[in-house]
């Protein structure tokens, strides 16, 4: 599995924008001619111990973190909040083929302040389940 | 030596013998030997008691995630609603590839209950309840 890309794809097809474009899955990369300046990176960030069944199949739960940061244009605050908010409401819930269950850890985007360019940066953190 | 616990298979079938569906995502699984034990102390016996085995049998207890398709909770909610009609045995591997008389244990029982459960932020869960109806054996 892939939570990063599986929950970039996702956002994608809820209307957040279009990966390989304004949405990657991997590290946040600085805007450029090639990069806007409002993107969706999904970044992996570990997760829990698996949690193995009793069996000979070695099938696992696993729970997987992956943190969704929402840059935005410069001055644009309140649009990369309702972005981030979009982004929420489309994680919590939400029906990802080969996982159990998909849930977002706040009830609200964190604002985590403006980057060295001065772009306002939201964080939310995604948690993902799969049996695997 | 202490052994893994996740390479232990369950297998529930409708016949003794070796094969059987394997049940699918437990991640607790307890059994347990049970006998009576009868007083046969004399009244004009010595100081201590003395005392026999009564009847035995055998329980088990597991308890996991709820998959609904699995043909093992088929053949064990067959057995609940209608055991006469539905044999249920429970072939237990605790140790895969131990040996002859080493390996595990296999009994034929009667489902006692079974419970599902969820919390709405949790997975759906279930859990059984196995009791024996014939003599265990050692396979």
């Amino acid at each position: 599995m892939t939570p990063d890309l599986d929950l970039a794809n996702h956002l994608q097809t809820a209307g957040l924008g279009t990966v390989a474009t304004d949405i990657f899955a991997g590290p946040m990369k600085p805007p450029s001619a090639q990069i806007s300046q409002a993107c969706i990176f999904c970044i992996s960030t570990g997760g829990l111990p698996p949690s193995p069944y009793l069996d000979a199949s070695t099938s696992d739960y696993n729970v997987a973190t992956v943190q969704v940061l929402v840059r935005g244009d410069v001055g644009a605050y309140a649009t990369a909040q309702t972005k981030a908010n979009t982004a929420r409401a489309a994680i919590q819930r939400a029906t990802v083929a080969g996982y159990v269950a998909v849930y977002v850890r706040e009830s609200n985007p964190n604002f985590i302040g403006l980057d060295d360019t001065e772009h306002p940066m939201f964080t939310l953190n995604a948690e993902m389940q799969w049996k695997g | 030596m202490a052994t893994a616990a996740h390479t232990i298979s369950i297998l529930f079938k409708t016949t003794a013998g070796a094969g059987g569906a394997a049940i699918a995502g437990m991640n607790d699984y307890s059994m347990s030997f049970n006998g009576d034990i009868l007083d046969t102390t004399a009244f004009d016996g010595g100081a201590f008691r003395t005392k026999m085995h009564g009847l035995r049998d055998f329980s088990i207890s597991m308890s996991g995630d709820y998959s609904s398709t699995d043909a093992a909770y088929g053949l064990i909610k067959a057995n609940f609603l209608d055991s006469s009609s539905n044999n249920l045995f429970c072939r237990v591997s605790l140790v895969p590839g131990a040996g002859v008389g080493n390996e595990g244990f296999e009994v034929q029982c009667l489902c006692e209950s079974f419970e599902v459960s969820a919390a709405v932020d949790g997975k759906v869960e279930v859990s059984f309840s196995l009791t024996s109806i014939s003599d265990v054996s050692s396979f």
